[in-house]
């Protein structure tokens, strides 16, 4: 790919725009995502001449943009994310439906995953999130983030394993909960 | 179905990118015109939604514990101003930190809580309280060590409630403890991509620095200025600034409108000392506190200052603090400072 030729950035636009935002959107809500997204391809335009063609590909460079620039807004996604857990309704749905209709049911997993995303370190959730929302496999995590594959490697199972551990521990409160209301 | 699984599935709903804005964002990017136009719609409309279904959830207001504080009683925002700019000129003459050169750290100790909330509807929120250890070298390496300890304060009475109608099940506490190679740790803070290289890159010059972190907060949607206020506070209490960026975080928090001073406080550690605040758009009252005779940076409070907010609680509810108890550079990993 050769970033320089204005057709060539126009159809990474049209390839990466779409997934880029979804990824923004579950991060940090839509009106965020629309700011950071159309911010990430400014700022990819600016710095194409940067762009290595011998990196993991596009997307992890773009993503990695994003990352940067999603940073500053790490604080408002932890709130969101803990209003989720507290409320039952998840503030980055409510705002494109009904917010009743937002409202998960009891049986849902949501609140209880938005405790435990909230609670991880968040140089663990990109991992994470990068991994389960962007699809990225170990090296294209690297290259976006900037980090060797084998500290992928290692952050992504450790956070596995603190999410499950963290997971665990709502269940067994939720089951005593149901014990004590029988 | 696995924690991954989980993870994948959550918030898959989220509907495709509005096409008309997407054109708009294509054809401002490809016309090299910097989307600056980022949204001025008022978030009164998405806060309402959420209100409301709040108020379905019959989240009622409910008497708080003992996390409830008193708001400041001096609100004084000129005042607030002209402190903070001489408290600029202090940190100017404070001993500089240096730069972290390899095989040196920067350590902090900082006692403090972060809301946990637990359980399937009804859930429960608590803070307990921990102590955070963090040593970290300019290349992102490093250790941090975590403890939390201590009887847990519900938010409210409903989430105390909450909590013995599940059993009184114990809640996690211990101690994590974990080393880092280079990368894992954010010398930087909320500072660009976070590594100590954006840190220094950060203007000095107090009408740059103030450019800069108003652009990264404009639009957002706690308000400009309140997200400059916490950009602002997040890298005087967590980074190793270097003294003359110090003096200029401090000028730019002199010049964010709407910042309210109380001369004589207590930080969340019992200390006296000043504090500056703003409240956000969605009711949270976000503080930062400072020692008025050595401009160190102590900690920081966010509290509910509007009924409602943060899912229905009541007003003066703290949900997280922290403060500083040490900071400075050290040679090891395993060497402390005692303040």
């Amino acid at each position: 790919v050769d970033l320089t030729e204005p057709e060539e950035f126009a159809e990474l636009f049209d390839r990466y725009y779409a997934h880029l935002h979804r990824y923004l959107h579950r991060r940090v809500g839509r009106e965020l995502a629309d700011d950071l997204a159309a911010q990430t391809f400014a700022e990819a335009l600016r710095s194409r001449g940067r762009y290595d063609p011998g990196g993991a590909g596009p997307g992890p460079w773009l993503f990695g943009i994003a990352h940067n620039l999603l940073r500053a807004h790490r604080r408002q996604e932890e709130r969101q994310l803990r209003a989720f857990a507290r409320t039952g309704v998840d503030p980055v749905v409510a705002v494109d439906t009904d917010a009743i209709a937002a409202r998960v049911d009891a049986a849902s997993s949501g609140p209880r995953l938005a405790a435990a995303l909230a609670r991880l370190r968040p140089r663990d959730r990109e991992v994470l999130l990068l991994f389960a929302w962007a699809g990225f496999g170990y090296q294209e995590i690297a290259d976006a983030l900037g980090i060797p594959t084998g500290t992928v490697r290692s952050r992504l199972s450790r956070t596995r394993r603190r999410l499950r551990t963290l997971l665990d521990a709502q269940a067994a409160a939720a089951a005593e909960t149901m014990e004590v209301s029988e | 179905m696995n924690e991954l699984d989980l993870t994948r599935r959550f918030r898959e709903e989220v509907p495709p990118p509005d096409p008309v804005q997407t054109a708009r964002a294509r054809a401002q990017v490809l016309a090299g015109a910097v989307p600056t136009g980022r949204s001025r719609r008022p978030q009164r409309a998405r806060l309402r939604l959420v209100a409301i279904g709040v108020a379905a959830l019959g989240l009622a207001v409910a008497v708080a514990s003992g996390v409830v504080v008193r708001g400041p009683r001096v609100v004084l925002a000129t005042a607030a101003a002209d402190e903070l700019r001489r408290v600029a000129g202090v940190a100017a003459a404070r001993p500089d930190p240096g730069r972290l050169t390899p095989g040196r750290y920067w350590y902090v100790r900082s006692t403090g809580a972060v809301m946990a909330t637990v359980g399937d509807q009804p859930s429960y929120s608590y803070l307990l309280e921990g102590t955070r250890e963090l040593w970290v070298a300019a290349d992102g390496s490093g250790r941090l060590r975590e403890t939390t300890a201590g009887r847990p304060r519900f938010l409210t009475a409903r989430d105390r409630a909450n909590w013995v109608a599940s059993g009184s099940p114990a809640l996690e506490s211990g101690t994590t403890d974990e080393r880092f190679r280079p990368g894992g740790l954010s010398p930087g803070a909320t500072v660009g991509d976070g590594s100590y290289e954006s840190l220094l890159a950060l203007p000095t010059d107090p009408d740059k620095l103030f450019e800069h972190f108003h652009q990264q907060a404009a639009g957002h949607a706690r308000g400009t200025e309140v997200e400059m206020f916490v950009l602002v506070s997040d890298a005087l209490r967590e980074t190793p600034a270097p003294l003359q960026l110090q003096a200029a975080l401090y000028e730019v928090a002199a010049r964010i409108k709407g910042v309210n001073l109380v001369r004589r406080a207590t930080d969340p550690a019992g200390r006296p000392g000043a504090v500056v605040w703003m409240v956000d758009r969605e009711g949270m009252r976000h503080e930062l506190y400072f020692d008025p005779a050595t401009a160190t940076p102590l900690g920081e409070r966010e509290v509910v200052e509007r009924a409602g907010a943060m899912g229905g609680l009541p007003k003066g509810t703290v949900v997280g603090y922290s403060s500083t108890l040490a900071a400075g550079v050290v040679g090891s990993v395993t060497a402390r400072l005692t303040r």
